[in-house]
């Protein structure tokens, strides 16, 4: 008698089952998925997936390693169109990506002249755990040197009503036709309304963004500039900001990087002789950097860095500085991305403990575009109310290249 | 209960019965039974010789596992207090984790029942204990062998994840 009382109601509750699902590890979720419609409907619920993510301790999963002509994670990553797209933020594990421009130049072409030709933009939102897709495409043609941002963080925001899919907004800088005459301008992306509209605020920045050096904090997305400085543009007011970073004066964008940890935005500097993290804090609404963390160079705990000899040699012998040896690409949860004689390197900044994360990194290095390191950690965020398979638009677009 | 010679001062404790869905009275501490978020909410407001709680989801074999959970649960808080305030180390906190893992490990009829009694019951402390031991008992297992342990009917053909 007591077993027929007690399969009948299993997992009767919904609010139940919900909570010993967040329990799980995310790579258990497909599986649970499959038992049978209600879980899989479950499973799909807003409530859930908001209950997994808080309950998730959001570790760093992987990264995203990107070159100009060739993103190594991409094809087996992102699937069928990954070789034309480039990933350019990401956010919770959703990432943004844009298609790859036509025109692609000799590399060995300074910047200033390259062909400048105004393009369509088109965006691709992904979630690669879940494998969902979107397209977004911002009217009219754009120039080079548009910054891209993109928030979605459903925790800690009304975003969620009952029934919809989470909200997001991507953020468009769009460069200045003459630096130092016109401003930036910003378009926002709302996944509520699903409509592009330009932002009021113009931002009178006589220098130009790094394109690739980007983050979203808490409300506010920042870029760094190549003049020692951050654009900071806080989403819910549109007010833009120039805030002058902390230290020494650093004209290139060599050495440094800016990254999130713990919901505020970090800006990471090598001198020539220490690693610096500084964190920003908003003190009624005035930026303040406070010095989080700092290591001599030296000291760097990275076996190819601990030859005796070559400290001795450091100040006569340049080339092997540890400075022209280390680079920073990204920051997360503490953990610096960063580049050790041609090997990727997480180092975390709390333990002190440092690893070897891509060996092949030196292989990429070297092209006029920056590398980008973009650090992922999975998540069930959904990019769409329903699955949209990208794949089947792709296929039916090839179709019909092939008849003509 | 205990009917032998009780030397101390101490009055009598207050106690209150809970009855099981299958008519079972268990007369318990009070402070045992406010373990439960249920009986404590409004429970001052209830009559002293009125408290009898009838809990009509939850089974007499339940009920006792939940009584035994609970009078661990306010014993060894005493303990760990007490060891707090003479500072002498001890592992109290330790050892009811261990108790607990030893109480939870129960077959998956048991556990369910807890699970809900606890739900019912509002414990927090046990209805974790339990959704974590659901959790790890789903975890890293198959659909099929989640399906059979859980005696779930598969109305699901189609995988939902599976790359084309």
């Amino acid at each position: 008698m007591k077993t027929l009382r007690a399969t009948k109601d299993r997992f009767s509750n919904d609010d139940t089952a919900i909570e010993i699902f967040s329990k799980l590890p995310i790579e258990d979720v497909p599986q649970l998925k499959c038992v049978c419609k209600r879980w899989q409907t479950l499973c799909s619920s807003p409530s859930f997936v908001t209950s997994h993510f808080q309950n998730s301790p959001g570790t760093i999963s992987g990264f995203f390693v990107q070159g100009h002509f060739y993103c190594i994670c991409c094809e087996r990553y992102l699937g069928l169109k990954a070789k034309k797209v480039s990933i350019i933020a990401s956010s919770n594990g959703v990432l943004l990506c844009r298609n790859f421009m036509r025109k692609s130049v000799p590399h060995n072409l300074p910047w200033s002249q390259k062909k400048d030709d105004p393009e369509k933009v088109v965006l691709y939102l992904c979630n690669p755990f879940t494998k969902e897709w979107m397209t977004l495409k911002p009217r009219g043609k754009y120039r080079t040197g548009c910054c891209f941002g993109l928030a979605y963080d459903p925790v800690g925001s009304s975003m969620i009503s009952k029934g919809s899919f989470f909200s997001f907004q991507v953020l468009m800088v769009q460069r200045p036709l003459q630096l130092g005459k016109d401003p930036y301008r910003f378009l926002i992306y709302s996944s509520m309304t699903g409509q592009w509209r330009r932002s009021k605020e113009v931002c009178a920045l006589s220098h130009r963004l790094h394109l690739h050096q980007g983050c979203y904090a808490n409300g506010f997305f920042y870029w760094l500039t190549t003049a020692h400085s951050v654009l900071s543009f806080n989403l819910k007011q549109e007010i833009s900001q120039v805030i002058k970073l902390p230290g020494h004066e650093n004209m290139g964008s060599d050495g440094t990087c800016l990254g999130v940890s713990e919901g505020k935005m970090h800006y990471i500097f090598f001198s020539m002789v220490e690693l610096m993290v500084w964190v920003l804090h908003h003190e009624y609404s005035v930026p303040k950097w406070v010095l989080k963390h700092s290591k001599p160079l030296f000291e760097m705990p990275h076996p190819s860095l601990n030859d005796f000899e070559r400290i001795q040699n450091w100040p006569a012998d340049c080339n092997n500085h540890p400075s022209s040896l280390m680079c920073p690409y990204a920051f997360q949860d503490d953990v610096l991305f960063m580049e050790v004689r041609g090997s990727l390197c997480a180092y975390d900044i709390k333990t002190g403990n440092m690893e070897d994360v891509y060996d092949y990194f030196e292989e990429l290095v070297g092209f006029m575009t920056p590398l980008t390191v973009l650090p992922y950690s999975k998540s069930l965020l959904q990019v769409r109310a329903k699955g949209y398979p990208f794949a089947r638009t792709y296929k039916k677009r090839k179709r019909t290249v092939g008849g003509a | 209960m205990k009917d032998s010679f009780n030397p101390s001062i101490e009055p009598p404790k207050k106690t209150v019965t809970l009855v099981s869905s299958d008519g079972y009275d268990f007369e318990v501490e009070e402070e045992v039974a406010l373990e439960s978020q249920v009986i404590k909410d409004g429970f001052e407001d209830k009559a002293v010789d009125d408290r009898e709680y009838l809990l009509f989801n939850v089974h007499s074999d339940t009920l006792e596992l939940i009584i035994k959970y609970c009078e661990k649960h306010v014993s060894s808080r005493k303990s760990i207090s007490a060891a707090a305030a003479s500072s002498s180390s001890s592992n109290g906190e330790e050892a009811l984790k261990e108790w607990d893992e030893h109480f939870i490990s129960v077959d998956t009829n048991t556990l369910y029942d807890i699970l809900m009694a606890a739900d019912y019951l509002n414990i927090k402390s046990l209805l974790d204990l339990a959704i974590q031991k659901v959790a790890d008992t789903i975890h890293g297992r198959s659909p099929e062998q989640i399906r059979k342990k859980f005696n779930i009917e598969n109305d699901s053909i189609i995988d939902p994840w599976a790359s084309e």
